[in-house]
């Protein structure tokens, strides 16, 4: 094979792999989820949450926080320390997980992967 | 997110670059302290960029770690079996031609990996409580075979004991309290700096080397190698305790006489599908089976299919950078090679090698170090293969399995 043609071909493959990518963050989307509606056919699913934060805690690897829509779910966001005023809109995309921990009430909790501020 | 993305893909394969071409620097060391200031980093960056960058950079870095294995003789331990062969190209004045055919398995192993994610996904999670009960017996009868491939009774009972030899050494290494670096010393001695010894004492000349030759390799060759080094970089990806190194003995059984050629391609693609894969056992058995990938998992935790794809991407971006800055860091390293006296090259790899090896263990580094050069000179002087020398790997894997 010859060097030239090897390094277009690579040079091709970065940019469908740009292309591809652009694609991916773009066009793939979570399903969006009311929190009542969560069924345990949503266990170990990413989905798409909004709501309104009740209550914040958080530690130097967990930030936990109660989403309200106005159903409640325990929401729970590893390695990072944040503290998330009460009141703020956000939306959360995380893995729906079985709540073990009855003390905290209701079935689910959400394991965030990411939490953006809605304006 | 998309430029995060982008400028996490280019970071990773700079840092990837730095690391591959580094004797003695792995991925794993930069991937541990990216997991300790990922605290710190995730106020600013979001966790799947991180592992974008992670994965740049080590699919960068499988590229890239060809590069000191031909010209330096210093191997990481995914190159170990390439030293020989590179080293010979390198005699003939094709160590370009050597890191080229390295880049091509590289490469093409992203391409078929790809291809096939899906499949692999899908089996992965099927074979993998059937494949834990017979690697071991798959690992047994390679090694059987290799050893009975030599040529006279002899050549097979001297690559039995070298394979015992480096096997037993191996095992007491990896025991010894308070070593920092097993591996490095072990790899280095076995492979690098026992034929970098050889080739001094030789007074072996390092010709003019030349980086417009065509490549001497039937396309058939690299297909058959491509192929098994997917194929096998998919076992070493998520069956425990079977590495790159490893799965490259069993390959080289399975693809006929390819050649130091197609053995370059073999290698360099079951190195970067077996980085690659991994991102499959993750996601499909969630199990970690590299440091990168243990380093991923920490960071951003849940790994869905949407940062599955979005990994895959970012592996075919820092493909295609890898194989151009590898060819051009090889075309520089020969003329460096050509101006520098080989023999002070030499001399100065291995006082590095030895530094390194006192810097991270001290005294009894050197010790490792020394014995390990022994026991590889032996299977050189001794005329047979230096793929026996995986006993250091192979047999502390089957006691793995077997105790």
């Amino acid at each position: 094979m010859k060097e030239a043609t090897l390094l277009k071909l690579s040079l091709c493959c970065s940019v469908i792999g740009i292309c591809f990518l652009f694609i991916i963050v773009n066009a793939v989307d979570y399903s969006e989820k009311q929190l009542s509606y969560i069924t345990r056919l949503d266990v170990d699913s990413t989905l798409k949450f909004k709501g309104v934060v009740a209550k914040s805690s958080s530690t130097a690897e967990l930030t936990t926080f109660d989403l309200e829509q106005p159903c409640r779910t325990k929401v729970l966001l590893f390695n990072k320390n944040t503290t998330i005023p009460a009141g703020t809109k956000v939306e959360v995309i995380g893995k729906v997980s079985e709540n073990t921990d009855k003390r905290y009430g209701g079935n689910y909790e959400i394991i965030a992967q990411e939490v953006k501020i809605v304006k | 997110m998309i430029i995060e993305l982008l400028i996490a893909i280019l970071a990773g394969v700079l840092v990837g670059t730095f690391t591959g071409l580094t004797p003695g620097i792995h991925i794993n060391l930069v991937t541990v302290i990216v997991v300790a200031s990922s605290v710190f980093l995730l106020d600013f960056i979001p966790p799947i960029a991180i592992g974008t960058f992670i994965i740049a950079m080590a699919i960068t870095h499988t590229f890239l770690d060809a590069v000191p294995g031909v010209y330096l003789g210093a191997p990481d331990d995914a190159q170990a079996l390439n030293v020989l062969p590179g080293h010979r190209m390198l005699i003939k004045g094709q160590g370009h031609n050597a890191v080229k055919l390295n880049t091509i398995g590289s490469f093409f192993a992203v391409i078929l990996s790809l291809v096939l994610f899906p499949l692999f996904i899908l089996s992965m999670a099927f074979l993998y409580p059937f494949a834990r009960k017979f690697i071991v017996f798959v690992l047994i009868i390679a090694v059987l075979y290799l050893v009975l491939r030599e040529h006279s009774v002899a050549k097979k009972v001297a690559a039995l004991v070298v394979f015992i030899l480096a096997g037993v050494f191996a095992v007491l290494v990896f025991n010894l309290p308070g070593l920092r670096q097993p591996l490095f010393l072990l790899l280095s001695g076995l492979f690098g700096f026992s034929i970098l010894l050889v080739s001094l004492l030789e007074n072996a000349k390092i010709p003019e080397q030349k980086t417009c030759e065509e490549l001497n390799i039937p396309k058939k060759n690299i297909a058959k190698a491509t192929f098994a080094a997917t194929g096998f970089g998919f076992l070493a990806a998520f069956l425990p305790g079977i590495g790159s190194s490893e799965s490259a003995i069993v390959a080289s059984t399975t693809t006929g006489d390819i050649g130091d050629e197609g053995f370059l391609v073999l290698v360099g693609g079951l190195n970067t599908a077996n980085m690659l894969i991994s991102v499959c056992s993750i996601y499909a058995i969630d199990k970690a089976r590299n440091g990168a990938i243990i380093a991923i998992n920490k960071v951003i935790g849940v790994i869905d299919l949407k940062t599955v794809l979005v990994f895959c991407a970012s592996a075919l971006i820092a493909a295609g950078l890898a194989v151009v800055i590898c060819l051009y860091v090889s075309k520089l390293f020969c003329k460096l090679v050509a101006k520098v006296d080989y023999r002070i090259l030499v001399i100065t790899i291995l006082v590095f090698i030895t530094a390194l090896g006192f810097y991270f263990d001290s005294v009894l580094g050197l010790f490792v170090l020394a014995v390990s050069t022994a026991i590889g000179i032996a299977a050189s002087q001794l005329g047979i293969g230096k793929n026996h020398l995986m006993g250091c790997l192979i047999i502390p894997v089957l006691f793995y399995f077997l105790l």
